[in-house]
C-alpha cells in the first residue's frame, strides 16, 4: 500500500518537474524572442508603407522607425513610434493589418534592426507626388529612394 | 482613425439590415397594396439601420476618446510628479534620498513622454515638449547613477536641475490650462484627431475644441523652446547628435570617379554593368549613390553603392537577390567575409560575432590596433548562406569614428580588473582590451578590459574601465533561435 503511494508520489513529482521545466523553457524562449515582436511590427509597416518600393527604400522606411525610437522627439519604443496617432497613413486606415508582409519586407526590417541605414539617420519620409502638409518640406532632405524622399 | 470607426460601424449595420429584410418578406405576402407597405417597411428598416450605425459609431468614438482622456490625465499626473520629484532631488541632503528622487524623475518623465506621444495631436506641435521630457528623464538617470557612484554633482548639474524644475513648472501650468477644458468634458478627441490628420492650421480666435487643444499644446511647446540645448553625459544629450564624423578623409572626388570606385568595389566582375548616379546623399557623410545595373541575361545581380564625396570611401553597398536555402555554415561565411575585407583593403579588422538571420549571416568586424579591439570602428558584412556571396557592406560606424588613436597603457592590469567582477559571473575566455563607445561629453570612447563570461546559463560581456576600474557596461548576449557564433 505504502509502496504504491510512494510510486504515485514519485510519478507525480516527476510529471510536475517535467511540466515545470517545459514551462520555464517556454518562458525563456519567449524572453529570447523579445525582439521578434519589433521585427514583425516593422515588417508590417514596411509592407504597408513601402509596397512596390526598391529594397533600399524598404530598409530606409524601417530605419526611419528605428531612428525615431533613438530620437528624443519621438516615442522611445518601436510600437510607440508605429502607433503614434496620425503618424502613418497605413496605421490610421488599418492597412497594416490587411496585408501580410512579403519576404522582402521581413528581410528589410531585419536589415534595419541590424543597423543597416540607407536613410542616414532620417526621421521623416514622404511621397512628394502625394499631398503632404507644407511644414514637412521645411526639413532637410537627405536622400531620395524610389518614390520617397527622406529627411532629417 | 475615422476610417476604422466607419468600418466597424458597417459591420454592426449589416446585421441590422439582415433582420429588416426578413421582416419585409413576411409581411409582403399578405397585404393587398403590398408596394406601399414594402416602402414603409423599407423606410423603417433603413431608419433602424441608420440609428444602429449612429449609436455604434458614438460608442466607438467615446471608447477612443476615453483612451485619449486617460492618456491626457496620466500626462498631467506625470508632469506634476516630475516637478515634485525634481524639487525633492534638490532639497534632499543625503545621496540615498537624492537617488530615489532622481529615479522618480526618470520614471515619471518617460511615462509622461509616452502619454504625450499617444495623444492625437500633430507631431510638429509636440516635438519639443517630447524632447524636453526625454532629456529630463535621461539627465535624471545619468545624475542618479553619478550620485550612486558617490560622485559629486557639479555646479552645472545643479544649475540644470534647477532650470529643469522651473521648466517643468511652466509645463505643468500650461497643461493645467487645458485641464479645465478636459474636466468639463468639452474636448472631443475624435475631432482633434480628424483636425490633426487634415493638418489645417488653427484659426485665430476660434474656440472650437480642436483649436483649444492644438493652441494649448502649441503654447506649451513654445515655452519649452526657450530651454537651452542640453549637453550632459547621456544617450539623448544634444552633443551626441552634433558629433562630426572623423573617419572621412581624403580629397574630393567627382561622380565619374565614384562610379569607377563602385564598379571595382563590388565582389563580382561589374565591368559590363551600367553605372549611373542615382542620387546624392546629403547627410553628415555626403555621398554619391551609385547604381550598378546588370546587363540583361548576364545572371548577375544589381548593386547600390554609396561612395563618399570626400575621399571616395564606400559607406554602404547592397546587392539585392533572392537567396536559396542555407548550404554553408557560419564559419565558412566568416571566412568569405574575411577574404572580401582583405580584397577591399580593410586589413587589421577582426570578426567578433556572427549571427544567422533568415538565410543570411551578419558579421560585424572591428578595427584591432595593437591587440586592442576598437568597437566604434565597426564594419558589417552580410553573407548569403546559400553560396557565400557577399550581399552587403556597411561602414557607417567605421567612417564616423575611425582615426589614428593614441591608446594609453592600462593603469589597471587584467587580474586587478577581474577582482572587480561580480561573483555571479564565471569568466569563460581570457580578458582582452577593448575601446567601447560611451555617452560622455569629454570623450566618446573608453579603454576597457573586456570579460566574457556566463551567469545562470546566460552569456555576458562585462567592461571594466582600464584607467579608473569603473564597471562601464554589462552586455547580455541574446541568442536567437537561429545560430550565432562568438569570436
Amino acid at each position: 500500500m505504502s509502496s504504491t503511494t510512494k510510486r504515485m508520489l514519485i510519478v507525480g513529482s516527476t510529471v510536475f518537474a517535467l511540466v515545470a521545466v517545459v514551462m520555464v523553457a517556454v518562458v525563456l524562449r519567449g524572453d529570447a524572442q523579445g525582439r521578434a515582436g519589433d521585427a514583425n511590427l516593422l515588417a508590417r509597416l514596411v509592407a504597408a508603407e513601402a509596397d512596390g518600393e526598391p529594397y533600399q527604400g524598404m530598409v530606409a522606411v524601417a530605419s526611419v522607425m528605428l531612428n525615431r525610437v533613438e530620437s528624443a522627439k519621438f516615442p522611445n519604443t518601436v510600437s510607440g513610434v508605429i502607433f503614434q496617432p496620425g503618424a502613418f497613413e497605413s496605421v490610421s486606415n488599418g492597412l497594416i493589418w490587411r496585408r501580410s508582409p512579403s519576404r522582402q519586407a521581413v528581410s528589410a526590417a531585419r536589415d534595419a534592426l541590424n543597423g543597416y541605414d540607407p536613410s542616414y539617420g532620417c526621421l521623416f519620409f514622404w511621397n512628394p507626388s502625394k499631398p503632404v502638409s507644407g511644414w514637412i518640406w521645411s526639413r532637410t532632405i537627405a536622400v531620395r529612394i524610389g518614390k520617397h524622399v527622406f529627411a532629417r | 482613425m475615422a476610417d476604422e470607426v466607419n468600418n466597424a460601424g458597417e459591420n454592426v449595420g449589416a446585421v441590422g439590415e439582415g433582420t429588416g429584410e426578413a421582416g419585409t418578406a413576411r409581411s409582403g405576402g399578405t397585404a393587398a397594396n403590398w408596394p406601399g407597405a414594402l416602402l414603409v417597411l423599407l423606410l423603417i428598416a433603413s431608419l433602424v439601420f441608420g440609428y444602429a450605425q449612429w449609436t455604434a459609431r458614438r460608442r466607438l468614438e467615446v471608447a477612443v476618446g476615453n483612451q485619449y482622456f486617460s492618456s491626457f490625465f496620466d500626462l498631467l499626473g506625470n508632469v506634476d510628479n516630475v516637478r515634485v520629484a525634481l524639487s525633492k532631488s534638490l532639497v534632499s541632503g543625503s545621496p540615498r534620498l537624492r537617488v530615489g528622487a532622481l529615479s522618480d524623475v526618470w520614471r515619471e518623465a518617460s511615462n509622461a513622454q509616452a502619454n504625450l506621444n499617444s495623444l492625437p495631436v500633430t507631431h510638429k506641435v509636440l516635438a519639443k515638449t517630447s524632447a524636453f521630457l526625454t532629456q529630463v528623464g535621461d539627465f535624471a538617470f545619468v545624475t542618479a547613477r553619478k550620485v550612486a557612484n558617490q560622485q559629486m554633482m557639479s555646479d552645472d548639474d545643479w544649475d540644470r536641475l534647477v532650470k529643469m524644475k522651473e521648466q517643468s513648472e511652466d509645463l505643468a501650468k500650461g497643461l493645467a490650462g487645458m485641464e479645465a477644458e478636459a474636466s468639463s468634458g468639452r474636448i472631443n478627441w475624435v475631432r482633434v484627431a480628424e483636425q490633426a490628420n487634415k493638418e489645417v492650421p488653427a484659426k485665430a480666435g476660434s474656440k472650437s475644441t480642436p483649436e483649444v487643444v492644438t493652441d494649448g499644446f502649441t503654447k506649451v511647446d513654445e515655452s519649452v523652446q526657450q530651454f537651452p540645448t542640453l549637453i550632459y553625459d547621456g544617450p539623448f544629450s544634444d552633443h551626441i547628435e552634433a558629433r562630426k564624423p572623423v573617419g572621412v578623409t581624403g580629397a574630393p572626388i567627382d561622380s565619374t570617379r565614384a562610379i569607377e570606385i563602385a564598379r571595382k568595389f563590388v565582389p563580382f566582375d561589374a565591368s559590363a554593368h551600367t553605372g549611373k548616379i542615382e542620387g546624392e546623399v546629403d547627410s553628415k557623410i555626403p555621398a554619391y549613390r551609385v547604381s550598378l545595373e546588370a546587363p540583361k541575361k548576364s545572371g548577375k545581380p544589381d548593386a547600390i553603392v554609396d561612395v563618399t564625396k570626400t575621399g571616395g570611401h564606400v559607406v554602404l553597398m547592397n546587392i539585392a537577390r533572392d537567396i536559396d536555402p542555407k548550404k554553408i555554415d557560419l564559419e565558412a561565411a566568416v571566412a568569405r567575409a574575411n577574404v572580401f575585407l582583405s580584397k577591399i583593403g580593410m586589413t587589421s579588422m577582426k570578426p567578433t560575432f556572427a549571427s544567422e538571420v533568415g538565410d543570411v549571416a551578419v558579421i560585424p568586424f572591428v578595427w584591432v590596433q595593437d591587440g586592442v579591439y576598437v568597437y566604434p570602428d565597426m564594419v558589417k558584412v552580410k553573407v548569403a548562406l546559400d553560396n557565400g556571396d557577399i550581399l552587403s557592406y556597411d561602414s557607417l560606424g567605421f567612417l564616423t569614428s575611425h582615426h589614428a588613436r593614441k591608446l594609453s597603457k592600462p593603469s589597471i592590469e587584467a587580474d586587478e580588473a577581474k577582482e572587480l567582477l561580480s561573483p555571479a559571473l564565471t569568466v569563460s575566455a581570457p580578458p582582452r582590451l577593448a575601446v567601447i563607445p560611451v555617452e560622455t561629453v569629454d570623450t566618446p570612447e573608453a579603454l576597457c578590459w573586456e570579460f566574457r563570461g556566463t551567469s545562470f546559463g546566460e552569456d555576458f560581456f562585462v567592461y571594466i574601465d582600464a584607467a579608473s576600474g569603473v564597471e562601464e557596461k554589462v552586455l547580455q548576449l541574446i541568442k536567437t533561435s537561429e545560430g550565432s557564433l562568438t569570436m
